[in-house]
């Protein structure tokens, strides 16, 4: 049970978006999907759920070409930035027909969410500001019960207490009934605590897809004075330094085993944000 | 089953203005009707379902692109949206051409019993002709059948013709959007000015000579006009399908 991505390109006139992307999305597991702006995340999103079509290659879910096949297409829901819901229907109705369309739609679960989100129900989405409109779209994720659930920009225009909400009913939500969530967002740090496997998007290719700990543990932080710093790395895969007066750090792919610290340098573990920044720096 | 859920939310959108349409249009015929009467002035009203194959061709234009945006938000295919659209049209178009029934024995019970007349469009076509002065022509039981069949059958095209619009646009660049109307209008100039004047100077009116038998023929049954615009719906059924088939979610157009 996955979505497979086989060889799918995009491309936009004479621009590439997505070029042979190979990707697997398997069940019960959460993914982080990361790259800058226009590296072609909510391409591959919207490819996945139908919206637009694929210049070339194909989208397999459980075995099924997704490609405009209305029982693949039930089991995947894309949260994204775009608010294709009826402007002129109050929410409590837009969850009525949601249950009508996903018939696994938890009305019960989406109104407990609707009240610690503090939503009122009876409002239209076009009332709604920037960061309800967010919390309105992530409600309808979290109880529409697909097996698969893309989020692009989740927490857009969140405050950090809504956003603190979201991952708690995220987490408990995967806790009692796993399944596979993307999570396309820039919010690095905040979601890195969350995810187990990381796709890392650049120019329209996948740099890299591994598991969240094997590739904190593929480099390591290295900082002190600029001299030592540049003595200790050398030979060294650098994939980027930040200098500040005389000190520098240095962002290095490989590991440290068994080796001997010089003085006047400490060496930290990568986080994911820096390890992103310095991948994905052009 | 998609389609089902699909068909009851379009359904229940449409069925709801056509609700409101429908009460507004009788409410609209009925003080018509009194007014009329109460002034005794021998006068007449008619022709309503004008109305309501206006309201059908908006409506049909205005299914499209939210109905789209929610298909695609709830996984459901371009395919399966476009069979659910044009069921919902012929729903729509049957209940329609109900109420149009409904408002015609209205309308032929005031004639009969008052010094008034009251045609629906089928009546000025097909019982007493076109430019005929008031005279009272009251349909029979199977004359309504008629008048059903033929304003269902003319809802679901005006409909169709509305999505086809509305699809089209929806692919069309902002240039094309301005071209398409332009164009349009030029080919409806070319077809009623230029051919007749080409035809009458240079060919002895032989082509205006085949065309008047033809729209002669289409009018002179109810029978002959369900076929022709039964046609039309069907080639602008063709038309909306090759647009939707492949048609990209335009999620920017909010």
């Amino acid at each position: 049970m996955s979505i497979e991505i086989k060889d799918v390109s995009k491309d936009f006139k004479n621009v590439r978006a997505l070029n042979m992307i190979n990707l697997t999305f398997e069940e019960n597991k959460i993914y982080g999907l990361l790259g800058r702006n226009g590296a072609g995340k909510s391409t591959l999103l919207k490819i996945i759920s139908n919206r637009i079509f694929s210049t070339s290659g194909e989208v397999i879910v459980d075995g099924e070409i997704a490609r405009e096949n209305d029982k693949a297409l039930g089991k995947i829901y894309l949260m994204n930035e775009s608010n294709l819901y009826p402007p002129k229907m109050k929410i409590k109705n837009i969850f009525k027909w949601t249950k009508e369309f996903y018939p696994n739609f938890d009305t019960e679960y989406a109104l407990k969410l609707s009240r610690a989100f503090n939503l009122n129900v009876n409002k239209y989405p076009r009332a709604l500001s920037t960061g309800y409109t967010s919390i309105f779209k992530i409600i309808i994720a979290l109880s529409v019960n697909t097996p698969y659930v893309f989020l692009d920009e989740p927490v857009l225009g969140l405050d950090a207490n809504h956003r603190d909400i979201f991952y708690k009913f995220l987490i408990e939500k995967y806790a009692e009934k796993p399944f596979c969530c993307v999570i396309s967002t820039h919010l690095i740090e905040e979601v890195s605590s969350v995810i187990e496997d990381v796709i890392i998007v650049k120019n329209g290719e996948i740099i890299r897809n591994q598991t969240r700990d094997s590739i904190l543990r593929t480099g390591f932080t290295v900082s002190g004075s600029a001299a030592a710093v540049d003595e200790f790395i050398k030979g060294r895969n650098v994939i980027g330094t930040d200098s500040i007066g005389g000190l520098k750090t240095a962002y290095v792919i490989g590991s440290m085993s068994g080796e001997n610290i010089p003085d006047g340098i400490e060496i930290s573990a990568m986080d994911l944000q820096k390890l992103f920044v310095q991948l994905t720096n052009s | 089953m998609k389609l089902k859920s699909i068909y009851k939310y379009l359904v229940c959108q449409s069925g709801k203005s056509y609700l409101i349409f429908f009460g507004v249009i009788l409410a609209i015929v009925h003080i018509g009707l009194l007014i009329t009467v109460s002034l005794d002035s021998n006068g007449g009203i008619g022709g309503m379902e004008m109305a309501t194959l206006t309201y059908m061709l908006v409506s049909g234009v205005l299914i499209y692109r939210e109905s789209l945006m929610v298909s695609m938000q709830n996984g459901i295919s371009r395919k399966t949206f476009f069979i659910g659209s044009i069921l919902t049209f012929i729903t729509i178009s049957i209940i329609a051409s109900a109420g149009d029934v409904v408002i015609n024995l209205l309308g032929n019970t005031y004639e009969k019993n008052c010094n008034m007349v009251y045609d629906s469009m089928y009546e000025q076509f097909f019982m007493k002709g076109i430019y005929d002065e008031n005279v009272m022509v009251t349909p029979a039981l199977s004359e309504y059948f008629k008048i059903f069949l033929l304003d269902s059958v003319m809802y679901i095209t005006v409909s169709t013709i509305g999505l086809a619009v509305s699809v089209i646009y929806y692919r069309l660049s902002k240039a094309m959007k301005i071209i398409v109307p332009i164009a349009f209008i030029f080919i409806c100039q070319i077809l009623s000015v230029v051919i007749p004047y080409i035809d009458y100077n240079f060919f002895d009116s032989k082509i205006m000579n085949k065309v008047i038998p033809c729209m002669k023929w289409i009018v002179e049954s109810n029978y002959h006009l369900m076929a022709v615009i039964s046609c039309a719906a069907v080639l602008f059924i063709f038309i909306s399908y090759l647009f939707i088939r492949r048609v990209p979610l335009n999620d920017s157009k909010k």
